[in-house]
């Protein structure tokens, strides 16, 4: 397994799009038949965490939203 | 010293203007200059000034005709930018103390539209030389764009429908830089606001307009607008609209749209495709590790039954079934030849009692022909007819020779015996 789980701090300093790209890893290395289950599961979880961050982070990005006027 | 002068009312000093320019002297003018701006409606409205010097404080004159959208006198075909003279009188309207030259005549001198035309060509042959035209140069729109400029004019409706489609995809911040898009000072203006923007860190700037004036899109021809967007290192989008002529804009930024609206939905990806690839990787994940819990248990499953169908007790209770088949067996061969012994004996009793019944039944035939044999000798017979058997001491009488008068013999019938003495024949 070359993956790397990060801890829930790390998966907050990651933009969306990083967590995007980090389930599809997870995704990627949990389709490989030679993983074992023990690895399986951990992964499972790992990739449902990232997923409820994705899910915060969209929450929290909606609520932050600005558009400003840059006047001369 | 106001006592001293004579004092007029505005009314007086506007009734003097209008007399002034009642005067022939100001009737049949004909005036030549640059078209800055036209309007066409019931009224239709040049603003006139010299040429080359629209950018400048160059005196302007109204001119105005009273025609159904200029038809009557070919206005149609003037653009802003063309150099026309015009005939008419002038006018002076007190409400609005300006001064109009009503036409009758109007004529275009020089064209606009071939000069721009031939600018935007010579424009075009510069920034292709310099490979600013190539396709490969263009730079892509990031999938997730956290910061934005937006350049258009901050009260048109671009604006708005830029926001509002914004709104609806992934979120993000976005910062307007009024612009002048069309117009007097929409080059300068373009320029600078293009400049402050892309001294920013923006992930894309989008520089727009709304509907506007067709024959005013010279600002996004220009060159130097064009240098300043190809050479950007922010991707630019651009939304301008008139695909019939595409703007060198267009032509030099990362991407270009029609509206303001599709020009925003090139940012980002819209919020129902965010969640629903969302949803999609949740799926797969899902889907991956049932898979591989499906596939664990089926392999404990195959273990489990290798290792049963190796244990002692699993091969004594198979020899123990063995066994038993075989003894099974064994009694059921035991029992079919059993069977075939039987049949074969039901088979000899058939045979035999057919034959006995077949013996039987000759030896009655031979019997009963027997019997019809005897029939004519049988004793029995003879006493039915009345006939008896006569004996003489013992011997059988068989002629009335035998016998005297007075013997006695003995008369045997079937149902018993008597004596009687033999009389002299009558």
């Amino acid at each position: 397994m070359d993956i790397v789980i990060l801890t829930k701090e790390q998966l907050n300093e990651l933009s969306y799009e990083e967590l995007e790209k980090e389930t599809e890893k997870v995704i990627r290395t949990l389709s490989d038949s030679s993983i074992g289950l023990d690895t399986a599961s951990r992964l499972y979880a790992y990739g449902n965490e990232i997923l409820s961050a994705m899910t915060d982070r969209l929450d929290g990005l909606m609520k932050s939203v600005e558009d400003k006027v840059e006047t001369e | 010293m106001i006592a001293n002068k004579k004092m007029l009312s505005v009314s007086e000093l506007s009734k003097i203007l209008k007399a002034c320019f009642e005067n022939p002297a100001f009737s049949d003018l004909t005036v030549y200059g640059e078209v800055y701006s036209i309007r066409l409606g019931k009224f239709s409205y040049i603003d006139l000034g010299d040429q080359g010097h629209k950018e400048t404080n160059s005196p302007l004159l109204r001119v105005a005709f009273s025609c159904f959208y200029g038809n009557q006198y070919g206005l149609e075909d003037i653009k802003v930018g063309d150099v026309i003279s015009v005939t008419g009188n002038l006018s002076y309207y007190p409400h609005g103390s300006s001064i109009t030259l009503w036409g009758n005549k109007a004529e275009i001198l020089q064209s606009q539209l071939g000069k721009s035309l031939l600018e935007k060509k010579k424009t075009l042959e510069k920034l292709d030389k310099l490979g600013y035209l190539d396709s490969k140069r263009k730079k892509s729109i990031p999938p997730y764009c956290k910061k934005i400029a937006i350049l258009t004019a901050a009260s048109g409706a671009a604006y708005q429908d830029i926001l509002k489609t914004l709104h609806e995809r992934f979120p993000l911040d976005s910062v307007l830089y009024p612009t002048v898009v069309q117009g007097d000072g929409a080059k300068r203006s373009i320029l600078r606001q293009l400049r402050r923007a892309k001294e920013k860190d923006f992930d894309v700037i989008i520089l727009g307009r709304g509907g506007g004036s067709k024959t005013d899109l010279s600002c996004f021809d220009d060159e130097d607008v064009a240098m300043e967007i190809a050479t950007s290192t922010i991707p630019i989008i651009t939304c301008i609209g008139h695909t019939i002529d595409t703007a060198i804009a267009d032509r030099v930024s990362d991407a270009s749209a029609i509206t303001p609206t599709e020009g925003a939905s090139l940012v980002n990806r819209s919020l129902k495709e965010v969640i629903d690839y969302r949803e999609d990787l949740r799926k797969r994940l899902e889907n991956l590790f049932i898979n591989k819990l499906q596939n664990e248990a089926l392999n404990l499953e195959r273990y489990l039954n290798t290792l049963e169908s190796l244990s002692p007790q699993k091969k004594v209770s198979q020899k123990a079934k063995d066994i038993k088949d075989k003894k099974r067996r064994l009694c059921d061969l035991y029992r079919q030849r059993l069977d075939a012994y039987r049949n074969d004996i039901d088979d000899y009793q058939s045979t035999l009692s057919s034959q006995m019944k077949l013996l039987i039944s000759y030896s009655t035939n031979r019997l009963m022909s027997y019997k019809s044999a005897l029939a004519p000798f049988d004793p029995t017979i003879a006493e039915k007819h009345g006939y008896a058997l006569v004996f003489k001491d013992g011997i059988k009488v068989t002629s009335a020779s035998q016998l005297k008068d007075l013997d006695t013999v003995e008369i045997t019938y079937t149902d018993g015996r008597k004596r009687a003495i033999v009389s002299k024949e009558d």
